[in-house]
């Protein structure tokens, strides 16, 4: 077992200092609490927030978010286990750059990336990519490459942290053993980070489910065409059709919620 | 069984220039070395796990220096035996043979080696972390042997261990190498350890092995002083001159059991060495060697005694001397502070060494 573990449950005591432990854990818990029971509080007319669920556009809205959020943050994946590893087991010049370059869409505004992304496929290369390839901005596959953008950053940060904790010896042992680089990878490095792998996954996919900024920026917020979850609360809030964005508000809580407990309850029941 | 020629390598400020080292097929080699000598350089290299910059390592006659590591046919055992936490112990053992796909009959192997490893009932177990620190060891041998590997490497795959497992898993090693024949090497920085399994033990300083002996003669005839300090030589002195066997010591006149061209720069005897003389048994024949010294104290750690003695002809020099039962029961010397008792270096057991191996 690791010391923290097996220390678990010991930590700094006394009187005055538990007081101000309790105070912090208390205003966060409320604060939290105050936001989700604030969206379950509203008691406007009308059918009430969950049964505006039902109606075409929210529908759309909610059918397009879960299915572009779920192809970025697979697309973030692939590209996110090998550059993580990378980060993880090479030494090179440069690597703390890099590291930190990645890191950067994780600090940046999503409008920024945005914005960037309509300048690059308003571009030389990206004209030529938009005619004879996909269209991007103002399309659908504009919203798959914004979330991909922000659910990478994420996946590779929690990967190659995955990656780092986890001792070489396993792969070197399993490369005396027969395996070659990618056997080892396969069979021993991808195994042992599998809850790593779905935490990352999670993360990404939730950071692209929530995103309004990066994709409404790229892709516009055309009802039933392009219109996420997050985009759509804020155009129905914005034209107080308020049952409408709660329900969405309510809905989007509740997947945070139970995803969250998911990865919890996953992670901590078999790791390394 | 592993041939290791003039290998050249680099980790970070560490340079390994030319090492050479030759383990004979069905031998355990030993290789032992301070921390920094380039065990895990020599280890990397020889597994394949590190580019070599120049030399060849051949296993058998087979030349592996450029081949990756999984086809050098040597299996490894790291430190932390590293075994495979999302596999089931017989997953583990047999992984090797499922990833080069013999695992054909590997069922009717499985179930001897384990018998005789003592880790029969614990093949059904599905978590290798219930695993108590005397059976992981033993499931990662399993795992090694089962791929029936040339050689098969050790880094100090039991130094983690609690010292009665560490020892009894040594000896089972031992046990198994002799039985099967198998050609092993165990890299380490215990020459306890070492003493206990090698039939050779190569001694590794400063990216240079400098000695591979049988342990016994590691302590009477130590390559050089590096050598000597490494293994805790008790008594190491500097020779002031002399020729033919005889050596000068400060003030006194060692006798060597042969005569040498040119005296080396320092004698060197163990402390088990050492005879402590009972009153009036100076040996008659024993012309030279026998010294007069005063005890200054006795060390005891555990059942173990060590004398610090001062000879009387130079009291600058202080000789160790391990007290044995014959000195404690049959003899009874006198071993109380400030008691003067006679001393025997055995010409045979005084060995004589240069400070660095040329």
């Amino acid at each position: 077992m690791d010391p923290a573990r097996a220390l678990a449950g010991v930590g700094l005591r006394g009187r005055g200092f538990s007081a101000f432990l309790l105070a912090g854990l208390g205003l966060a818990v409320t604060t939290v609490v105050l936001i989700i029971a604030a969206q379950l509080s509203y008691g406007g007319d009308g059918g009430g927030p969950l049964s505006a669920l039902g109606e075409p556009d929210i529908r759309h809205a909610i059918t397009l978010s879960l299915w572009t959020s779920t192809a970025a943050a697979l697309g973030a994946l692939v590209v996110a286990i090998p550059a993580a590893y990378a980060l993880a087991r090479w030494r090179f010049r440069g690597r703390v750059f890099v590291d930190a370059l990645l890191d950067v869409p994780i600090v940046l505004s999503p409008i920024v990336i945005g914005v960037a992304l309509i300048l690059i496929f308003r571009s030389q290369p990206g004209r030529w990519f938009e005619a004879n390839v996909m269209r991007i901005v103002f399309e659908v596959p504009g919203i798959v490459v914004a979330q991909f953008v922000l659910a990478l950053a994420l996946e590779v940060r929690v990967l190659k942290a995955a990656f780092e904790e986890l001792s070489p010896r396993y792969e070197q042992v399993a490369r005396l053993l027969g395996c070659s680089p990618w056997g080892a990878f396969w069979r021993v490095t991808v195994p042992m980070c599998r809850s790593s792998l779905l935490a990352a996954f999670v993360l990404g996919w939730s950071r692209a489910l929530g995103d309004f900024g990066a994709a409404v920026t790229v892709a516009g917020s055309v009802r039933n065409k392009t219109e996420t979850m997050p985009v759509a609360i804020y155009n129905n809030f914005a034209s107080v059709r308020i049952e409408k964005a709660l329900g969405l508000a309510i809905l989007l809580t509740t997947i945070a919620l139970v995803v969250l407990v998911m990865v919890r309850v996953l992670t901590a029941r078999r790791d390394r | 069984m592993i041939t290791v020629d003039g290998l050249h390598a680099r980790l970070g400020a560490f340079t390994m220039a030319g090492l050479s080292l030759a383990v004979e097929p069905g031998e355990l080699l030993v290789v032992l070395g301070p921390s920094g000598a380039g065990k895990t350089v020599l280890l990397e290299s020889v597994l394949g796990l590190k580019a070599t910059e120049r030399g060849t390592i051949k296993v058998g006659d087979r030349d592996v220096t450029r081949l990756p590591p999984e086809q050098r046919g040597i299996a490894y055992m790291p430190q932390d035996v590293a075994l495979f936490p999302h596999l089931s112990v017989r997953d583990n053992i047999v992984f090797g043979r499922r990833v080069r796909g013999t695992l054909a009959g590997v069922d009717a192997e499985l179930a001897p080696l384990a018998e005789r490893l003592g880790i029969g009932h614990l093949l059904g177990r599905r978590d290798v972390r219930s695993l108590s620190g005397g059976e992981g060891p033993r499931v990662a041998l399993a795992r090694a042997l089962i791929a029936h590997p040339t050689v098969l490497l050790l880094d100090e795959s039991f130094s983690a261990l609690d010292a009665h497992i560490r020892r009894r898993l040594l000896l089972q090693l031992r046990e198994l190498q002799q039985a099967l024949g198998l050609t092993v090497v165990y890299i380490t920085h215990s020459q306890e350890e070492a003493s206990l399994v090698a039939d050779r033990v190569a001694v590794l300083m400063a990216g240079q092995i400098v000695q591979v002996d049988p342990t016994d003669r590691l302590f009477r005839r130590p390559a050089d002083l590096r050598v000597a300090r490494f293994l805790q030589l008790a008594n190491v002195w500097p020779i002031a001159g002399g020729d033919g066997a005889r050596r000068q010591v400060g003030a006194v006149e060692l006798e060597l059991a042969e005569p040498r061209p040119a005296p080396a720069a320092y004698l060197g005897i163990d402390a088990a060495d050492v005879v402590l003389l009972g009153a009036g048994e100076r040996p008659a024949a024993a012309g030279g060697n026998v010294f007069a010294a005063e005890v200054l104290r006795v060390d005891t750690r555990f059942h173990r005694a060590t004398a610090h003695l001062r000879l009387t002809d130079d009291p600058t020099i202080v000789v160790e001397a391990a007290i044995g039962a014959r000195d404690r029961h049959v003899a009874a010397t006198p071993l109380s502070e400030g008691a003067v008792i006679d001393l025997y270096l055995p010409p045979a057991a005084v060995s004589e060494f240069p400070e660095v191996t040329p």
